[in-house]
């Protein structure tokens, strides 16, 4: 086995409060994994564990093979991890363009290489060009998301993780969203997305586990997960 | 000619309350740390001035200032590292603590009472143009202020360490997850905060003649109300709030008729206030200030 990221049986917890009771999954390189599952399951505790946000209690996470438990989450982004967090989160005082650049700020191969990065992502996304030299926090929420993707990208990683990317965005919006999720996995990297539109994750990704209260519910391939069935237990404990 | 003699000393005040405000806010900024030990670093680099009395001048602000970046330096990564994420009031309470400590320890080795000591004093005459007078001490602080801001917007504008820093005060935990490494921002805030701490060591030395263990206290005070009164956690905000502030202090000890002027900062305070009360975000609002992780 080969995989990008294991995790194995994780524990997380705030305080007295355990939100994540023994989770254990695997992602190969190149797969587009969901993460789906009620409010306060535990899905962005997830996620900002593997990107250093959140230590574990117990358990581990692996990074092709090598812990990176309780690693700080700038080192992570250096070791190729980069977290798109629910929100987006872009850096609405700065520039596009200096968002953009921040985001690579670990990278060390040089001016020219980011320079060159930052070209590839404005022919990503056209609109960031439009507005290149403007306040990011004049941009609607769509383009703030297209940023926070892109601001991630310019770290140039191996696993993204996305925390709700369509939250809050026109219907529109989200097809876009998701239209660059599935060129990205094209272009070969490996992404790990927590959403809560069912039918559109079980639609993008290649496999998919339901989290609830902190524990796995329910996981497999996408389409095989498809059955209302199967997530009405998942969701409900009871088939319907 | 009167009012152009005011403006000038209100420039002059504005200015040093400035750069006290901004050496709060930076490291506010940053850390939601609200560091009334900044005082003592002021102290500090008064009693290093003091102690290398007889040296070249030249040696006297370059040790000072190395003093005001070390004492910082030092303080952060003893007293506030070990704190990080810690609440805000755990924070404020332990910058209590590291005033009192550093204020005491000075009482310790150089005794409580004031103590005469002189640097650059060329700087005390006045140049007369016509019946303006101009002190020298307000001519130089206001063109090394204006230096000093100007070589800050630089750093935040234009230098990656600068831009990483205003991401960082902007949201921090952000900031980490595009791999902005927490400590060397911090580190460096509190190193600014540190030389602009220095600054006003000297201008207190040059302008008063005198130090003592507490030569810091008001001035934080009133950085802090600047601060707030600018926006807290804008730097540019922090540098209009105590321009402001000193403006209006000079404006009202000129204005307020004489019976009334012993009272002054009781109608400076009661100003800022009221401004509050009607605009509790400050003069540059901030976004809602996102919990740190």
């Amino acid at each position: 086995m080969s995989a990008l990221l294991r995790i194995e049986d994780l524990h997380v917890s705030y305080g007295s409060i355990a939100a994540l009771k023994g989770i254990s999954l695997s992602i190969e390189p190149n797969e587009l994994v969901a993460i789906i599952g009620p409010n306060g399951a535990g899905k962005s505790t997830l996620l900002r564990t593997v990107a250093g946000l959140s230590a574990p209690l117990r358990g581990s996470v692996l990074l092709r093979g090598a812990s990176i438990s309780g690693r700080a989450p700038e080192r992570l982004v250096a070791e190729g991890v980069s977290l798109v967090p629910e929100g987006r989160h872009i850096f609405g005082s700065l520039t596009v363009e200096e968002n953009m650049r921040l985001g690579a700020t670990t990278r060390r191969d040089g001016r020219a290489a980011v320079a060159a990065d930052v070209e590839r992502m404005l022919d990503h996304f056209p609109i960031l060009r439009q507005r290149f030299r403007q306040r990011a926090g004049q941009l609607s929420g769509g383009e703030q998301q297209m940023l926070a993707i892109a601001r991630a990208l310019m770290a140039a990683p191996k696993l993204l993780l996305l925390d709700e990317p369509s939250l809050g965005l026109a219907p529109l919006v989200v097809s876009a969203v998701y239209e660059t999720i599935g060129r990205l996995r094209k272009d070969g990297l490996t992404l790990l997305v927590v959403e809560q539109n069912i039918e559109l994750a079980l639609r993008m990704a290649d496999r998919t586990y339901v989290l609830d209260t902190g524990r796995i519910a329910a996981s497999g391939r996408s389409s095989e997960l498809n059955s209302m069935a199967n997530l009405h237990q998942a969701y409900f404990g009871t088939a319907p | 000619m009167n009012l152009l003699q005011t403006a000038i000393d209100a420039m002059n005040l504005g200015a040093i309350y400035a750069l006290a405000a901004l050496g709060v806010g930076l490291i506010f900024s940053v850390m939601r740390l609200i560091n009334f030990a900044h005082g003592e670093l002021i102290a500090a680099v008064g009693f290093t001035v003091y102690a290398l009395d007889g040296q070249s001048v030249w040696i006297r602000v370059g040790c000072g200032l190395l003093a005001g970046v070390a004492l910082a330096l030092i303080m952060e990564r003893a007293a506030f590292r070990p704190l990080r994420g810690a609440n805000p009031a755990t924070l404020l309470v332990t910058s209590f603590a590291v005033s009192y400590l550093l204020q005491h320890l000075i009482v310790l080795i150089f005794g409580a009472r004031p103590i005469g000591v002189s640097l650059m004093p060329e700087l005390s005459d006045s140049i007369a143009l016509g019946d303006l007078r101009l002190p020298k001490l307000e001519i130089a602080t206001i063109a090394a202020t204006l230096t000093l801001l100007g070589a800050l917007v630089l750093f935040f504008r234009r230098l990656p360490l600068g831009i990483q820093m205003r991401a960082a005060s902007e949201d921090f935990t952000m900031a980490r997850l595009v791999g902005i490494k927490a400590n060397k921002v911090i580190a460096t805030a509190f190193a600014l905060s540190g030389a602009l701490a220095a600054f006003l060591g000297f201008y207190e030395v040059a302008q008063s003649g005198t130090i003592s263990y507490r030569m810091g206290v008001d001035l934080v005070l009133v950085a802090f109300v600047a601060a707030v009164v600018g926006g807290m956690g804008s730097l540019s905000g922090a540098a209009l709030g105590g321009l402001l502030v000193g403006v209006t202090s000079v404006a009202l000890q000129t204005f307020l008729p004489a019976p009334w002027r012993p009272y002054r900062d009781a109608f400076l305070f009661g100003l800022f206030i009221v401004f509050l009360i009607g605009r509790p975000q400050g003069l540059i609002a901030r976004k809602a200030h996102r919990e740190r992780v």
